[in-house]
């Protein structure tokens, strides 16, 4: 159990701004989370509030020459990556942390074979030779469960359904043994039934290896099941941090409730039209001067038109960016 | 495999066929007379007409073509009408100055297109890019004597150190006085080549380059070159292999050219003089040898993509 809690990534005030034709663009603002060794972390919210440029700003992804500049730190078992060196970034990348993307098929190279694509990350941190490698990734590939695996390192990613897709995408970034994993929505292309399996495969996983996982997703229900803490990212900010009992048993953040309410259960009576947080997201850059939630909340004040609330602690590993929330909870 | 070569192997014969026929009617089709044109002007009228009967001429169109098409089948093109020899060795004569100069040139442009296309497409937006695709655009509405006259006032006339005019083969003359005739008509007929060339791998590489698999292989810890050669180049290749079949016409108008300007004896002179001449049996063969060689080089490319990129192979078994 302590070994499960040592922190594995800190994030402290990450901003990620991108340079763009019409001015910049800060897609998120000052996210801090933090995921522990062994951990599986969820980080939710609606399309477009920063879950993957959150992401992807932790592997440092996107061309820093030339579109984007980070802000902040980022702790990866106590260094700062955003210290480090492209040349040091590479020993990182596919190494101590992988990543698993939404669409496997366009996220896998079509000219290549399944076994090329899973060696090569074996023989570039590894430095394994060819042969072991592809011996490795038929046994990656069986891990993850597909079918007649030794037939399949030899397939095109066209050749293979939408969730043998995903399981080769799971192979290939599991391959080097990361610590960290961070999968983006790893189940929305897929149908409930293969969702269901690769969030068991991520689970089991999980357990056998040892790996602290950023489960990315909308969709409440699935981080329910799987994960044990959770963030809620509402644009480019977190907005709500809990375990997961807690937030679902007594959510403090008007967005948290929403969503919860949101759900639909086998309960929800069909005449009764689905619950909806009124108005959408504003796009980036129009938040104006107070909480940026506040044009959707139901419980908004005058203060929250005007201050930006700051996350607060609450105690019990709970944090929550809201200036009502205490008065709000006991409505 | 085998069934997408099938299928390619059945239109290529198809497309020669047709192409027979049109070549032919064609040909026939165009004012003026081979038989006085023989003659000169001061044959007499039966003459010409005796000449005419010997040479088919007076068969109804049909009969000619089948006449034409049943020994063509026997590899036998008939006999040049001023040449005095077979439409095969007049051809075999002329094809290979032409065909080294159309290699020579494709291969040094694409040492010149391919990596400042990736170079450019890599730095998509800054100085490097604007100036290699600035070049690219004023390369490619530059035709292509304009290369070769600059390249003999310059080399030929002001320095005096490469010759501009004639073809020496290899086998009598040597590689480098072989070379020493041949590099100007290559380096001019390159330059009109290498621009599309260029422009073609930049957009196709950035286009590539935006797709969410180079993010994966970003993500696997990857070097940068090797995303870009490996991960992009491979997939970027399909489209620049297209381009490059496509222009093999222009290529080989370009090496027409070329061998005019420089004196090269080579298809493009040979193609000139039967068509003023209306050496009919000489132009049907080249055109058609033209054309084949178009068409092998084009089947040869669609091989290449079933190599090149797995969904196509598929495609065909299916
Ligand atoms: N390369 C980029 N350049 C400019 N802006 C970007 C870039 N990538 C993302 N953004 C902006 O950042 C914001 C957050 O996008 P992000 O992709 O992280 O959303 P998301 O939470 O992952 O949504 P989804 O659930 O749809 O995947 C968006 O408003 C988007 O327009
Ligand atoms: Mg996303």
């Amino acid at each position: 159990m302590t070994e499960k809690n040592k922190e594995l990534l800190r994030v402290e005030n990450l901003k990620t701004t991108f340079k763009t034709v019409r001015g910049t663009v800060t897609s998120i603002d000052g996210v801090s989370f933090s995921v522990g060794k062994g951990e599986i972390l969820g980080v939710v919210g609606e399309s477009g509030c920063g879950k993957s440029v959150t992401s992807q700003s932790i592997m440092r992804l996107y061309d820093e020459k030339k579109l984007v500049t980070y802000e902040g730190e980022i702790f990866f078992n106590g260094e700062n990556l955003l210290e480090y060196s492209e040349k040091q970034m590479r020993t990182i990348r596919g190494n101590k942390i992988a990543m698993i993307f939404q669409d496997a098929l366009s996220s896998l190279n079509p000219v290549f074979t399944l076994g090329e694509q899973i060696s090569e990350a074996l023989m570039l941190h590894q430095g394994m030779k060819k042969k072991e490698a592809m011996v490795k990734a038929e046994e990656m590939l069986r891990l993850t469960g597909i079918p007649a695996p030794e037939k399949r390192v030899k397939c095109y990613p066209h050749e293979l359904s939408g969730g043998m897709r995903q399981r080769a995408m799971i192979a290939m970034a599991l391959c080097c043994q990361p610590e960290l994993l961070i999968a983006d929505e790893p189940t929305t292309a897929l149908d409930v039934t293969i969702q269901a399996q690769i969030l068991e495969l991520i689970v089991k996983l999980n357990n056998t290896l040892d790996m602290g996982i950023m489960l990315i997703t909308h969709d409440l229900g699935v981080v329910a099941q799987i994960c044990q803490r959770v963030i809620i990212m509402y644009l480019g900010q977190v907005v709500e941090e809990g375990k997961i009992d807690d937030i679902f048993d007594n959510p403090k953040h008007p967005y948290t409730m929403g969503l919860i309410k949101s759900i639909p259960t086998l309960n929800t009576n069909r005449k009764e039209p689905l619950y909806m947080i009124k108005g959408t997201v504003p796009a980036l850059g129009q938040e104006g001067g107070g909480c940026r939630f506040c044009d959707r909340c139901n419980y908004a004040t005058d203060k929250c038109k005007n201050t930006p609330p700051e996350i607060m602690d609450i105690g019990a590993n709970r944090k929550v960016r809201c200036h009502n929330y205490s008065e709000i909870t006991k409505l | 495999m085998k069934k997408y070569v099938g299928k390619r192997i059945f239109s290529v014969i198809v497309t020669l066929f047709v192409l027979s026929l049109f070549i032919f009617f064609l040909t026939h089709s165009t004012a003026g007379d081979p038989a006085s044109n023989m003659l000169g002007s001061d044959a007499t009228e039966e003459q010409v007409e005796q000449l005419r009967e010997e040479l088919g001429l007076n068969d109804p169109l049909l009969t000619q073509y089948f006449n034409w098409i049943a020994d063509a089948l026997k590899g036998d093109f008939g006999d040049s009408y001023f040449r005095k020899q077979s439409v095969i060795e007049a051809i075999g004569e002329c094809i290979t100055p032409t065909l080294e100069l159309a290699l020579y040139a494709e291969i040094l442009a694409i040492i010149i297109s391919i990596p400042c296309g990736i170079f450019a497409a890599k730095k998509k937006g800054a100085a490097t890019d604007l100036g290699v695709s600035a070049f690219a655009l004023v390369g490619l509405s530059v035709p292509c004597f304009i290369y070769g006259l600059l390249l003999i006032l310059y080399f030929g006339v002001d320095l005096g150190v490469l010759p501009v005019s004639g073809y020496k083969t290899i086998e009598e003359y040597g590689t480098s006085e072989h070379f020493s005739y041949m590099v100007l008509p290559i380096i001019s007929l390159a330059l009109t080549q290498a621009p599309l060339l260029t422009r073609i791998t930049r957009s196709s590489m950035v286009e590539v380059l935006s797709l969410d698999y180079i993010k994966t292989a970003k993500a696997k810890g990857l070097k940068g070159t090797t995303i870009l050669t490996k991960h992009a180049f491979r997939n970027a290749f399909n489209t620049i292999l297209t381009v490059l079949g496509q222009s093999i016409g222009s290529l080989v108008a370009g090496a027409a050219v070329i061998e005019t300007l420089f004196n090269i004896p080579g298809m493009g002179q040979l193609v000139v003089n039967a068509v003023l001449k209306r050496d009919y049996p000489l132009i049907q063969g080249l055109v058609l040898v033209i054309s084949l060689v178009y068409i092998v080089i084009n089947f040869t490319i669609d091989m290449l993509y079933g190599v090149i990129d797995p969904r196509i192979r598929v495609s065909g078994k299916s």
